[in-house]
């Protein structure tokens, strides 16, 4: 379960203060994966940031005792200048692995990324889907009670696809997700409940399908 | 499995090691000659030193070598200058890392200064090593207690100023321009080619605020056995450090989420 408290989200520029979201009260049931959809801009990636615990809210919180993954997103979380290995390796120690425990996932992540020799190259070698590919298999090498996923489901080739709508359907027998994508077909592939933000609020559908014709209803 | 509810200290040390790691990858990376630059970079400032003092004016008291003298001077004033301009990009250049929520602005400012303060301890036994045992010249290391005190009171002195840099460098960057203007004074009023004893009292007064001159000169003191330093004392260096720490702790503290958010 994910409690979400009177939490209020601005940024502040030049041209005054942009409110993001405006005393948002929702709980995430236990257990439900849910699709967050929105219209460019509504504040889906900042609402998926501070459930990852790496932004912060004017006001309000986030509660919840559960693990949750950091935002796994189509980039970033990398130093270019460091192979896969070193990137990898740096994660593992950062959540806290002894070294026998990563030595057997960096043989996981070669293994799921495909990345063969270039797990051993710098990432600014690396094409955009190689970075994804490196991105999803890294969140995979670890057991989380909720994923979050920023638009990266649909990475790689058509059999990278395969394998991963495989490793992320087998979590899903553990943990839930809570996903952004345009690729409306995905969210209702893998997630129950939709969350729809619009004008600094939230609304949270039971079916997924209901979050879809509401946003659709919306763009119209 | 992971996640662990674990005592934050201790997992600030783990990722200030994960930090450190990776740091001393990238530390020169881009350069060919990679760690060479650590010992390098002081002996061309000793080099040219030597050569333009070499002409006169020459200010290192009777007894010590001349190269020896600057170095003790160099060592510690590329440590400081190098803590303010790597501390300032702490944040820039691991703006990738705060996708991990254990990692903290904060975490990335230790893992540089710890690796600059290895770097130049490296560089400063390199270097007195060759002058004493290759190059023939005189390397007293008269009290080791008092070396050591100086460094432990310096090197956070050396984070402090490298938080302050880069919470400024962050919130207004403009500061990462400004920064050579606050080096290179320095470079001249901290003791570097001088020593106090042979300054005119009135200027002696403005020149002990720097802490770096407290820095240098007590650190010689203890190198050098009969060196007289005027007016240095471990208290002023001491309190200095102490106010900057807790400036640079609660400028942090005010501004540390706009640091990842920005």
């Amino acid at each position: 379960m994910i409690e979400i408290i009177n939490l209020t989200k601005s940024y502040g520029g030049k041209h005054g203060r942009h409110y993001v979201f405006r005393n948002v009260n929702v709980t995430f049931p236990e257990g439900k994966s849910i699709g967050i959809v929105g219209r460019n801009g509504a504040g889906k990636t900042t609402l998926l940031r501070m459930l990852g615990g790496i932004d912060f809210p004017d006001s309000g919180e986030v509660r919840t005792k559960k693990t949750i993954s950091w935002p796994v997103a189509l980039r970033g979380g990398y130093h270019a200048q460091l192979t896969g290995r070193e990137n990898a390796t740096f994660v593992f120690r950062v959540f806290g692995l002894d070294e026998d425990a990563i030595q057997e996932r960096l043989e996981f992540v070669k293994d799921f990324s495909e990345l063969g020799e270039y797990f051993e190259m710098p990432l600014q070698t690396y094409s955009s889907g190689m970075h994804s590919r490196l991105g999803f298999a890294m969140s995979m090498a670890f057991e989380f009670d909720y994923y979050l996923i920023d638009e990266i489901t649909a990475v790689g080739d058509r059999f990278f696809k395969r394998k991963s709508r495989k490793a992320l359907t087998e979590k899903r027998e553990k943990a839930a997700v809570i996903m952004v994508s345009h690729s409306l077909g995905s969210l209702a592939d893998y997630c129950e409940m939709g969350l729809m933000i619009e004008n600094q609020e939230v609304r949270l559908f039971d079916k997924i399908e209901d979050a879809i014709s509401a946003y659709e209803k919306l763009e119209n | 499995m992971q996640q662990v509810q674990q005592h934050p200290l201790l997992i600030q040390r783990r990722v200030i090691f994960a930090l450190f790691a990776r740091e001393l990858k990238t530390r020169f990376g881009k350069w060919r000659l990679g760690y060479a630059w650590a010992v390098l970079e002081p002996a061309a400032h000793i080099v040219v030193l030597t050569i333009i003092f070499s002409f006169g004016f020459r200010y290192s008291p009777p007894g010590i070598d001349f190269p020896v003298f600057l170095t003790t001077g160099i060592v510690p004033f590329l440590l400081f200058s190098h803590c303010l301009s790597s501390g300032m990009k702490a944040v820039d250049s691991n703006r990738g890392m705060f996708n991990y929520r254990f990692v903290k602005p904060i975490d990335t400012v230790i893992a540089r200064i710890l690796l600059e303060a290895f770097v130049s301890f490296g560089a400063y036994i390199c270097l007195l090593t060759i002058m004493g045992v290759f190059l023939g010249y005189d390397v007293p290391v008269n009290n080791i207690v008092g070396i050591v005190s100086v460094f432990a009171i310096f090197v956070p002195l050396c984070f402090a100023a490298g938080l302050i840099a880069c919470v400024l460098g962050c919130l207004f960057p403009e500061t990462q321009k400004a920064l050579p203007l606050i080096n290179r004074p320095l470079y001249f009023v901290s003791g570097i080619f001088f020593t106090t004893e042979r300054l005119p009292e009135e200027l002696l007064t403005y020149l002990l605020w720097n802490p770096l001159l407290h820095v240098i000169e007590l650190q010689r003191a203890a190198f050098f056995p009969n060196f007289v330093t005027i007016g240095t004392s471990y208290q002023y260096l001491f309190g200095f450090t102490l106010v900057s720490l807790a400036l640079a702790l609660a400028l942090y503290r005010a501004y540390r989420y706009r640091l990842v958010t920005l």
